[in-house]
């Protein structure tokens, strides 16, 4: 069976007259019975993701992996409906309802595509029942790409680790020969369909959860002294942590022709990047964002040359509270320089110290824990939830400009992953990025390689010049593939 | 594989300019040429990466325009339309062509345009809301061309009977799951019942399109509530979760 094969399977079949009559007399048709489906409420995350995507922050991320030979994709699509069958979860689709969006379960298949259209292009259309990821190929590269109310990094990987690895088991039998414990391999927790959809934002963080002692599990990197919050550190807390920043520098630009994202990706060897933080005394995070922050400082016109930069950087909540959930669970914390204060030289040192400080309040669970569960507390607000859906989009809508207004940039570091041992031979290399509103990268290490992925909707590359001109400066080996913005112009002469 | 001098990276592919700093690409660089791609760093020695590399690692996608470029121009079409009408109406003061008519024309054809376009993916959801446009823009059109009453005696209620007709066929033709539609029926079953205020109140001078209609309708509601109130109940929970 080819592709198009596939493709007319999932199309509509004739109706004849007896299938029309049998549609609405018989009580136990079968298309009538998969109609009352199960249905589950978005996250806390994920509830501002269809209210606020556009055209051109389609809220859609993608991964992708270039394996050594060119994809099959016969093989792609019977590797992708196994790993379906692992992920409950990503058979939801996104439905609007009189108050909220609502997950409902569907019965989809999924089929790859050759990729022919731009990067992150949108997944999530109101009226529509589509899936809320798909699965691309283009020569040696496979692409999962992500709407990101379903799922965020760590789980939408889980996904891309499954499918990769069934795809080489495939491609090359000779690897799955090699892997001893084939079982376990397919029973790792996050593959159970009630850990994968569990809400952890509701398990930790709504209201009563706390407070029942006992039934709270012990969190991983709890330190010993920890306490509860109580009235008294709360005050406290809120005076020392709130740093507000002054004048917050806004990227703007012209955008691209058709509002499509233009992409970098940039890969190089980890450890020559690991030895420049090293030896500033930083971690690989602190380091890429002070680097960042420094790029996009540069860009500046003189004038405004005395503002402060604010990268929005998201926390991966499951290295605190364990999840298995396969749904969002992360956090977001802002992390700033303000350039020009008196008594303070802005050099790239001293930014790093700067950051490396924020990075070490932001994992401060207190906060963490108090910024969610006011956002909960404001999800399950009695005067919120009765607020007619498309006054809540607009509201949310307005929330997200104001909350933009504050932030210069994002970045997210997934740290490093890896395959099962047998795979990684065919593995070369991983990138990750997301549709963004503003320039942002993602970072993910795999192997020996860290590739860095910028994304972009403006036409100017200065700060991404900026950045990985500072790191070949320092003797960084880089090597750099970008999507084409400006394609040559169709033929036109046909009158 | 190409290289900028200026920004000392390499580039896939085979572009001729750089694509962070737009200076021109060259050839490789002896020490980095691509048998030798794999880089040594502190003397350790990293494997040949992206065998494939002398490929784009996009594909080179056209520009897509957006598809409310039509509409504008419908807009700015039906805008020089109605200024023309209008100044057929002021030079022709005897044509019987009211400026209201022309307003309230194109005004029709708009919204039914935007109606259909944004509601093209649900035919049930599509129904409900002609119908309820359809019927609002007759009676308009009947206040508009003197009173005769025609549009709640007969145009309404055929109207009404039409579109129950109407989402039968074409949800049991699409054959799609009946959760998507059930409540868009019964909505438009319950406008069918809407008549029956024209009854009482005596605004209908002939009463058989009405009553034509209200029984479609109760035979309707009838069904829905024997043989599928299940899902519909299931339905509005679902939709009507606070
Ligand atoms: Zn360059």
């Amino acid at each position: 069976m080819n592709l198009d094969e596939l493709q007319s399977k999932t199309s509509r079949k004739r109706t004849g007259l007896r299938s029309f009559m049998r549609y609405w007399l018989k009580p136990g048709h079968s298309v009538q019975d998969k109609s009352r489906r199960n249905w589950m409420d978005l996250d806390n995350a994920s509830t501002i993701f269809p209210s606020v995507l556009n055209t051109t922050d389609t809220k859609v991320f993608r991964f992708t992996a270039t394996i050594i030979d060119n994809i099959d994709p016969i093989l792609l699509q019977k590797a992708l409906e196994q790993t379906y069958n692992h992920f409950p979860l990503y058979h939801s689709v996104i439905r609007r309802g009189f108050f909220w969006y609502y997950f409902e379960d569907s019965d989809l298949i999924p089929v790859v595509q050759k990729e022919t259209t731009a990067p992150c292009m949108p997944l999530y259309h109101y009226d529509q029942r589509n899936l809320l990821f798909r699965v691309l190929y283009y020569q040696n590269r496979i692409h999962l790409e992500v709407f990101h109310a379903l799922s965020d990094g760590t789980g939408a990987f889980w996904f891309l680790q499954l499918l990769v690895t069934n795809y080489i088991f495939l491609r090359y039998p000779e690897s799955s020969a090699r892997t001893r414990n084939l079982g376990e391999l397919f029973s790792l927790p996050h593959y159970e369909p009630n850990e994968q959809i569990d809400d952890s934002f509701a398990r930790y963080f709504s209201k009563n959860k706390r407070e029942t002692p006992g039934v709270f599990p012990k969190r991983k990197n709890e330190p010993a002294d920890y306490k509860p919050e109580t009235k008294k550190t709360k005050n406290k807390n809120n005076k020392e942590n709130k740093k507000i920043w002054k004048r917050i520098f806004q990227i703007r630009g012209r955008r691209t022709q058709d509002n499509r994202m233009q992409i970098f990706e940039t890969e190089m060897p980890v450890k020559s990047v690991l030895k420049l933080a090293k030896e500033r005394g930083v971690t690989l995070s602190v380091f890429l964002t002070a680097l960042f922050i420094e790029s996009i400082h540069r860009t500046i016109k003189s004038k405004r040359k005395n503002r402060s930069v604010t990268i929005s950087v998201p926390i991966n909540l499951r290295q605190f509270y364990p999840s298995n959930t396969a749904r969002n669970f992360f956090a977001t914390t802002l992390i700033g320089y303000q350039f020009g204060e008196a008594g303070q030289t802005d050099s790239f040192e001293n930014i790093c110290q700067v950051v490396a400080d924020q990075y070490a309040e932001a994992v401060n669970l207190e906060n963490i824990e108090k910024k969610l569960r006011s956002l909960i507390r404001l999800e399950k607000n009695v005067a919120i939830r009765p607020i007619f859906r498309p006054l809540k989009d607009l509201i949310l809508k307005i929330a997200n400009f104001f909350n933009n207004q504050g932030i210069t940039a994002a970045l997210s570091n997934m740290g490093k992953i890896t395959f099962p041992e047998a795979v990684e031979d065919y593995v070369e290399q991983i990138f990750v990025y997301t549709a963004a509103t503003r320039p942002q990268f993602a970072a993910i290490t795999h192997k020996d390689y860290l590739t860095i992925n910028f994304s972009s909707p403006y036409q100017n590359t200065d700060i991404q010049k900026n950045f990985v001109r500072r790191l070949t400066e320092l003797k960084v080996p880089i090597t750099v593939g970008a999507n084409q913005v400006n394609p040559p112009e169709e033929d036109n002469e046909i009158l | 594989m190409r290289y900028c001098k200026e920004c000392s990276v390499k580039i896939k592919g085979n572009p001729t300019n750089c694509p962070l700093c737009k200076h021109h690409t060259s050839e490789l660089p002896l020490h980095l040429g691509s048998l030798e791609s794999s880089v040594f760093f502190n003397g350790q020695k990293f494997l040949p990466k992206n065998r494939e590399s002398d490929k784009d690692p996009f594909p080179i996608v056209q520009l897509r325009y957006k598809q409310y470029t039509l509409l504008k121009v419908l807009l700015f079409v039906s805008f020089i339309i109605y200024s023309i009408l209008l100044l057929i109406h002021f030079l022709f003061r005897d044509s019987g062509l009211r400026a209201s008519y022309i307003f309230a024309g194109l005004g029709s054809l708009w919204l039914l345009v935007l109606t259909i376009v944004r509601k093209r993916r649900n035919v049930g959801k599509s129904i409900l809301y002609l119908l309820s446009l359809i019927s609002g823009l007759l009676v308009l059109w009947d206040k508009l061309t003197i009173w005769h009453g025609w549009s709640l005696t007969y145009a309404i209620p055929a109207l009404v009977g039409i579109a129950l007709l109407a989402i039968l066929i074409a949800v049991g033709y699409i054959q799609q799951e009946l959760g998507d539609y059930i409540l868009y029926i019964g909505a438009v079953a319950i406008i069918g019942l809407v008549p029956l205020l024209f009854i009482i109140f005596g605004w209908v001078y002939v009463l058989w399109p009405s009553i034509v209609s209200i029984s479609l309708s109760i035979l309707m509601l009838v069904y829905l509530l024997a043989f599928r109130h299940r899902l519909i109940a299931h339905e509005i929970v679902k939709r009507m979760h606070m």
